[in-house]
């Protein structure tokens, strides 16, 4: 059972999407919320086990870590229909129950307690496989528990297992309006600092955005927290779809993100999914075609991220590109589809190196139905990603500026003495910024030598 | 006396009056003048004489052929029909016996007139049967020397000649009819022009490989046939007359071929033979005993039919083609929508190009990334070829399959092995060299000990799959088609390894991200290397391989479809270039660049930061020096639209017209 991929659900937020992503995945295998194989499924040539391995008495089990400081969205977990689909000792509360307290530097204080325990569960099921290909974490960086704790998991995965690869789904908090937490711009800098030196790969997942396309996209004004968990999940799935159907390509993780990102710190991906529909809206059957699909995926109002075209003088520009589509699909259109694109320049390119859109062909799930002969995911490398940092850098230096809300965080070891680890999170962030800045200009190939050299004096 | 002397002439070819030299041919020593015999009858007793002189040559010739059963059937029934045209001729002589006898007063002329047919005819024939002894020809080869001959413009010579042509094509015919309507030739002295094929390197049946080629060969060789191609047909009697082989196959004797025969229509008739071995052979064994009851023709009534028809041919005088050839393609569209049928609802034909898919043309990408992955040092390793080795990599293999849970979906898996097949040294030292300088150069700088390194002699660059085709199979995978396959998987797997490679490359140093030239390479390298693949894979091999499925279910002609099987393979190896010599060696160059940079740094891993710059600029040069040949081969043939396909492959590779604007590199290493 080769190249699995452990899920890590950290605190409220990365519980709820991991539920639904979770709920996703037996759908399109055929899996009963107990674990076990439907009738009707019993023939597939899917990869279950990837995501799953089968218990003694051939049920499947979900190789996920539920972790979380407060009880909550996990006991909502254990009362649903899926409550026996878990591993029971994957499943870690604090036993304080207290919760982060929507600090960072809570959440961080607590998982650096808990290293053991935690660590304790992820040995045994990276262990559980063959030949591990590497963690995926979902989580918010808004919060206490997903960004705090989820820092500190994410520093200490990459310290011992410094070969696998690390994914994250992370929710990004709104921007654009009234937080509802009110020191979420510091728990964001704080873990994007951890995402930008952690991991290997961060799906955007920017929560303005997604309320927009609920709202847009499925007629809805006043989105609930599930449908946004949904689309989620929907991304999720789909980018995870060449390996549990697997074709002549992209069956492991890797060779989906090492196509994406050219160089380890270029790592936030942002998505895109079409056409989305929801359980209760019976939407409009359209026909849809590659060339309709690819064309959506490209138009930014479906972007999961809320991105500038343009900021500061200069354009930002796509460094790469994946279409995940799925469906019956003729190559031919495919490429009839990727001429049109370019001939409109529907998509602006990075201008130091060669850079497309590439294609992923994949299977559908046999067992849903859907209306669409066609869908497709993107996963796509944009400059304009920056932006959304600098929003969040925005709100972050107001705050800073008058150290508000800063006592919470004196309180824990980190910021006992100083905020040094306020200021390095900042820079670290600047610096990706100014790299992605960076890569929309043609001498980006040299951006990495200057800062190599001038760490180097 | 002289109409008496002259009788006896005509039958023995001399006379009283003449006086001959036993070895002398011309027989024209007579007596220059007999006192009571005018000169004048004197000539004319002369004419008459030689007349008897070409009946006694040919009556000579047909009693060899009938006493001496060697010659071949052909020739035997050109005898036969020889001799009753003599017989006529004797029936003629002794009509005029008669006459002579009740009316003494006839003169010499009269017989003269009465043999005009025969003056003739026989100098004629006596050419003919001169040429078919000297030239040695037998079989169908005569017919062409007979039908030569038959174009003439005296009615009463071509005739007579086309009688003997109809002789020997009744054999034709019948040989044609056992083949059509039982699959068996009937050819005991090896003159049909369908023969046995002793070859042990069996080809598929039916329309055979690569048409264009046999036929060419076949003309070619037709061309230069008189000695050798006799020769050769002598020295392999058949022992059987009843030739019904186990599971062998039939071939073309292109020398045997008479002209007038389209090679069309013999590689009809070839194929229509091979497919009566197939369904006889299938009779035999139980379980597909009843597959002639799944079709809705009744054979034995088509036979009939089939028999009547050819009968009906040889009843006239000429031999109709036209309607040689519809009754023939009748035979094969009947016999060809039977085998379509055995073989795609029977033996599951589409099934088995599923499998082939599978394991040849790396459907289930995921199998062949474990696989590569488990691999991957193994195969580096290897140098040559041992069966422990290639114990080991089966083993390997189906431990994947094992893993995967493949074994539902790839069900014939003991059908495929990997085997190493390793060129004896120098073939491939041209191609070699470009990665050695590499290599060498490298290990040169950093003084290390191992032996230079080459690609192309390592295991991954010599693997195959041995593909063992269960016997209904033969007849539709011949080992051109398996070598073809094996020939794209070559190109397929040294593609996921190279990938697998460049991966890895990202894995080990994502945490290190100081070098940014060699992110910027290895980004390069496998920019191309996944386009390159997603276009083989994707845009040549599925589409086509789609096209292949569809056309093969709407089909209603099994020797179409394999021709269309043949002409897939062709498209894939076209528009995967390896046809295209200079773009596939440039092809080759990248991936031995790629596999020497990925190895290279891999060895240097712990020491990464004090790595020549130099070196990696070098790798940088050299892949952009290939890229910028690649690119620039591929653009003229575009330009020419020589491949429909192209396009696609420089759509994806060009797509921000990055290599378009800089000159076709793919950046500054």
């Amino acid at each position: 059972m080769p190249s699995e991929i452990i899920t890590l659900q950290l605190g409220q937020c990365g519980n709820q999407i991991g539920m639904e992503f979770w709920k996703q995945l037996c759908a399109e295998h055929g899996i009963s919320p107990e674990g076990k194989l439907e009738p009707f499924a019993r023939e597939g040539s899917d990869r279950k086990d990837v995501f799953f391995y089968q218990a003694d008495d051939q049920h499947y089990i979900p190789r996920a870590v539920l972790l979380d400081l407060e009880p909550r969205v996990i006991d909502g977990i254990m009362k649903s229909p899926y409550k026996h689909l878990y591993n029971p000792e994957n499943v870690y509360i604090s036993k304080d129950g207290g919760g982060a307290g929507n600090n960072w530097a809570q959440g961080y204080h607590q998982g650096d307690k808990l290293t053991e325990e935690i660590f304790d569960i992820i040995d045994r099921e990276a262990d559980n496989g063959d030949s591990l290909e590497g963690f995926v974490l979902c989580h918010s960086i808004a919060g206490g528990t997903g960004s705090g704790m989820g820092s500190n998991i994410l520093e200490k995965l990459n310290d011992r297992f410094p070969k696998k690869l690390i994914q994250t789904y992370s929710v990004f908090p709104m921007t654009n309006e009234v937080a509802d937490v009110v020191v979420q711009p510091y728990n964001s800098v704080l873990t994007l600092k951890r995402l930008t030196e952690n991991a290997d790969c961060t799906v955007v997942l920017d929560n303005t955005a997604l309320n927009r396309i609920a709202t847009e996209r499925l007629k809805k004004a006043t989105p609930t927290l599930a449908e946004l968990n949904q689309l989620v999940s929907t991304i999720m799935s789909g980018s995870t779809s060449t390996l549990r159907y697997p074709g002549y390509m992209n069956n492991d993780l890797i060779s989906l993100i090492s196509s994406l990102i050219p160089t380890p710190r270029l790592h936030f991906l942002i998505s895109a999914y079409t056409p989305l529909t929801s359980d209760n809206t019976e939407s409009e059957v359209r026909k849809t075609t590659v060339l309709d699909v690819m064309r959506r995926l490209l138009q930014p109002k479906n972007a999961m991220v809320t991105t500038a075209s343009r900021d500061k003088n200069l354009t930002h520009c796509y460094v790469s590109i994946l279409n995940i589509i799925q469906g019956e699909v003729d190559p031919s259109e495919v490429h009839k589809s990727l001429m049109r694109i370019r001939e409109r320049k529907l998509a602006e390119f990075i201008p130091w190196g060669p850079a497309s859109i590439q294609v992923a062909l994949s299977k559908k799930s046999p067992y849903i139905t859907t209306q669409h002969r066609v869908s497709g995911l993107m996963l796509a490398n944009h400059t304009g990603i920056s932006s959304l940092f600098d929003r969040m850098c925005d709100h972050y230096d107001k705050l800073i500026k008058r150290e508000a809300f800063i006592e919470n965080f004196r309180r824990l070891p980190m910021f006992k003495d100083n905020l040094d680890e306020f200021n390095d999170s900042r820079e670290v962030v600047q610096q990706l910024m100014d790299e992605y800045r960076a890569a929309t200009r043609k001498d980006y190939i040299n951006f990495g030598n200057k800062q190599a050299g001038a760490q180097g004096e | 006396m002289a109409l008496h002397e002259a009788l006896i002439a005509l039958q023995t070819g001399c006379s009283g009056l003449l006086t001959l030299k036993q070895d002398d041919p011309h027989f024209k020593k007579r007596f220059p003048t007999i006192p009571y015999i005018h000169q004048g009858e004197l000539e004319i007793l002369d004419r008459l004489t030689q007349i008897g002189r070409h009946y006694r040559t040919l009556d000579e010739y047909v009693q060899n052929i009938l006493k001496n059963k060697t010659s071949g059937l052909y020739i035997l029934s050109f005898a036969f029909e020889l001799r009753s045209i003599l017989q006529s001729y004797l029936h003629c002589l002794s009509q005029l016996e008669h006459e002579c006898l009740q009316n003494t007063s006839l003169t010499l002329s009269h017989l003269t007139v009465a043999l005009t047919d025969y003056t003739l005819l026989f100098p004629a024939l006596v050419s003919l049967i001169n040429t078919l002894q000297s030239t040695g020809y037998r079989g169908c080869q005569i017919l062409d020397i007979i039908r030569r001959s038959t174009l003439d413009g005296n009615t009463i010579l071509s005739s007579t000649i086309k009688k003997l042509l109809c002789a020997c094509h009744r054999i034709l015919i019948k040989q044609i009819t056992s083949i059509l309507t039982q699959g068996q030739i009937y050819d005991e002295y090896g003159e049909f022009f369908i023969g046995l094929n002793n070859n042990i390197n069996v080809e598929a049946m039916g329309m055979t490989t690569p048409s264009i080629s046999r036929m060419t060969s076949t003309v070619a060789s037709r061309s230069h046939s008189p000695d050798r191609g006799g020769q050769s047909v002598l020295q392999t009697p058949q022992p059987n007359s009843l030739i019904t082989p186990g599971y062998s196959q039939y071939q073309l004797i292109p020398e045997m071929l008479p002209s007038y025969i389209p090679l069309q229509l013999a590689d009809k008739i070839l194929f229509i033979g091979e497919s009566w071995l197939l369904l006889k052979n299938n009779d035999d064994d139980d379980n597909d005993r009843k597959f002639l009851l799944l079709n809705p023709i009744d054979y034995d009534e088509q036979n009939h039919l089939v028999q009547q028809q050819l009968y009906a041919l040889t009843l006239s005088d000429d031999l109709n083609m036209f309607e040689l050839e519809r009754i023939i393609e009748h035979a094969r569209i009947d016999l060809s929508l039977t085998l379509r049928n055995l073989f795609v609802d029977r033996f599951h034909l589409i099934d088995e190009l599923e499998q082939i898919r599978g394991f040849y043309l790396i459907e289930r990408g995921e199998l062949y990334t474990l696989f590569v992955n488990r691999t991957n040092q193994l195969l580096l390793n290897t140098k040559k070829s041992t069966n422990a080795i290639e114990n080991d990599i089966n083993e390997v293999f189906k431990q994947c399959l094992n893993d995967l849970h493949l074994e539902t979906i790839l069900t014939n898996a003991d059908k495929f092995k990997f085997k190493l097949n390793f060129p004896h040294s120098d073939t491939t030292a041209q191609e070699i060299s470009g990665a050695r300088r590499l290599l060498s150069r490298t290990q040169g700088l950093t003084d290390n000990s191992n032996t230079p390194f080459d690609f192309w002699s390592c295991g991954w660059a010599n693997l195959s799959i041995q593909y063992r085709v269960k016997y209904p199979m033969k007849a539709f995978f011949s080992e051109n088609c398996k070598q073809r396959y094996n020939d794209i998987f070559h190109l397929l797997i040294i593609l996921r390894y190279v990938q697998n490679e460049l991966n890895s490359l990202w894995l080990a140093f994502k945490n290190k991200n100081k070098n940014s030239l060699i992110w910027h390479l290895r980004n390069s390298m496998s920019f191309f290397i996944d386009n390159f693949q997603y276009y083989i894979q994707i845009d040549v091999l599925e589409y086509k391989y789609q096209q292949l499925i569809r056309s093969i279910l709407s089909s209603t002609d099994f020797q179409q479809i394999k021709h269309l099987h043949e002409l897939f393979l062709a498209d894939i190896q076209t528009h995967s270039f390896m046809l295209l010599s200079t773009a596939y060696q440039s092809i080759k160059n990248i991936l031995s660049i790629c596999v020497s940079f990925c190895l290279t740094i891999k060895q240097q891993e712990n020491t990464i930061n004090n790595l020549d710059e130099n070196i990696l600029r070098q790798f940088g040069k050299e892949f952009n020096d290939e890229i910028r040949l690649l690119f620039g081969i591929l653009g003229m043939v575009q330009k020419h639209n020589a491949l429909p396909h192209l396009g696609v492959f420089l759509t994806r590779l060009d797509f921000n017209r990055f290599l378009t604007n800089n000159n076709g590199s793919f950046g500054e290493f």
